[in-house]
């Protein structure tokens, strides 16, 4: 009969764990890990503080679950008893808020980071593909969260956002139905809104963002082609340095985060009423103002499509284009089309902030 | 929403905004039918005067029968 190896090395603990992780094969693997120090390194901390804040969501939704009541006759109120009875609950509701806007924040800073450093070149395709898909299931958090509280504010733009998916060709209808639950945007749209928010996105979440660091680990960080060129870019230990510096990185963002959440508590408007109007000044979060902004300035009809087909159309090629960005970014020879990746980047960049910023003042 | 535009005159809209469905709103400083998510404007015949909403508001038949106001789809 065949019989396990006696353990030989270290403790009897650091041996049964040994025999049964194979722990000695993660830490060969992380003492070899190493990561690029340059000028531009500072932008590899963002992705792991995108992490941080995902994390901190996990902890402060599941404390909020706690109150929370997913219908339109209660959930208002159950908000409302959160920040003003629960102990503390009210700096939970606003962390978790201030973190949603700031984990938006990183992910952009870290994917036009990623643009501008070609981190996305062969064979790192995939790794920008599921990064793009992340953003897009950080958006789909924040606005299925925003309808969360039942409030004016996030009733019209759930019915702003809801309206636009109708206007998909094809299926249009047919998911705008699927997402309200019905023809209109009602309890039943709240209760969903509620089980895409903290089932079913964070469960896709939390696979995507496996596959995107498992492929992180599996293509090490990349080096910014310029240097690369030089040849011998310094490089730094993964543990302890790097881990060291993107926990000092976290450490900043829990200071940036608890300062805002508790200096600015996060508003909680006014109860939705479906038969008031839209009040003037009405606006969704920043990172919607760009998008709404254009919607807003597009005519009745453009050539054959009425102006939110054509907003849709363009929004959704605008985005597809930039998904795709690394199977366009280089010649079939090879040759990276350098000028345009950053023009389109820099280009990107300034439609989101100026048109960000004119949805804010008009 | 129902407008009263004379003494004998009454006309009703659907107040749902025909660009991206929000609730629009009277405004009597300047007489138009205004939607407060994308700035879009109507005249009080539901017509599109400004901003992006691509149809007319939708109109019904309004009837006054003594102190009763009647409202019916068209047709």
């Amino acid at each position: 009969m065949e019989q396990a190896e006696p353990v030989k090395k270290g403790g009897r603990w650091q041996g049964w764990l040994e025999e049964r992780l194979g722990w000695d094969r993660l830490s060969e693997f992380l003492a070899h890990k190493k990561v690029p120090v340059h000028s531009g390194t500072l932008w590899y901390y963002f992705g792991g503080i995108t992490l941080f804040l995902f994390g901190i969501q996990v902890a402060t939704g599941i404390l909020l679950l706690l109150y929370y009541r997913p219908t339109a006759a209660e959930a208002y109120e159950s908000v409302q008893f959160i920040v003003t009875r629960v102990e503390f609950g009210w700096l939970i509701r606003s962390i978790h808020s201030w973190s949603a806007n700031l984990m938006v924040l990183t992910a952009l800073i870290h994917m036009f980071s990623v643009a501008f450093l070609r981190g996305w070149r062969r064979p790192r395709e995939l790794t920008w593909l599921s990064g793009v898909l992340l953003l897009g299931l950080t958006l789909a958090l924040g606005f299925t969260g925003y309808l969360l509280p039942w409030n004016t504010t996030a009733y019209f733009a759930t019915k702003v956002g809801t309206d636009l998916a109708g206007s998909v060709p094809l299926v249009g209808p047919a998911l705008a139905r699927f997402l309200r639950g019905g023809d209109e945007v009602t309890g039943a749209t709240l209760t969903r809104f509620f089980g895409f928010h903290v089932a079913l996105l964070p469960a896709l979440m939390t696979a995507l963002l496996g596959l995107h660091l498992a492929l992180v680990q599996r293509f090490g960080i990349s080096t910014p082609p310029l240097l690369e060129s030089r040849g011998d870019v310094p490089q730094m230990p993964f543990v302890p340095n790097f881990v060291l510096r993107e926990l000092m990185a976290w450490y900043l963002a829990l200071g940036a985060l608890g300062m805002l959440a508790a200096l600015f508590p996060w508003p909680l408007g006014d109860k939705a009423d479906p038969f008031a109007p839209a009040p003037a000044g009405i606006r969704p979060e920043w990172y919607f103002l760009a998008a709404f902004y254009t919607l807003k300035l597009l005519p009745s009809r453009l050539w054959v499509l009425e102006s939110e087909q054509a907003g849709l159309i363009g929004l959704g090629l605008l985005a597809l284009w930039w998904a795709t960005l690394p199977f366009w970014g280089v010649r079939p020879d090879g040759r990276e089309r350098t000028r345009l990746v950053t023009g389109t980047g820099v280009l990107l960049i300034a439609w989101l902030s100026t048109f960000s910023v004119l949805g804010y003042i008009e | 929403m129902l407008i009263r535009v004379s003494e004998s005159e009454w006309r009703a809209f659907g107040a749902t905004c025909t660009h991206l469905d929000c609730t629009v709103q009277y405004r009597s400083e300047s007489q138009q039918i205004w939607c407060a998510c994308h700035n879009g404007f109507y005249d009080l015949n539901g017509r599109v005067v400004a901003g992006p909403p691509p149809r007319p508001l939708e109109e019904y038949v309004v009837r006054v029968r003594g102190e009763e106001v009647v409202i019916a789809r068209r047709n």
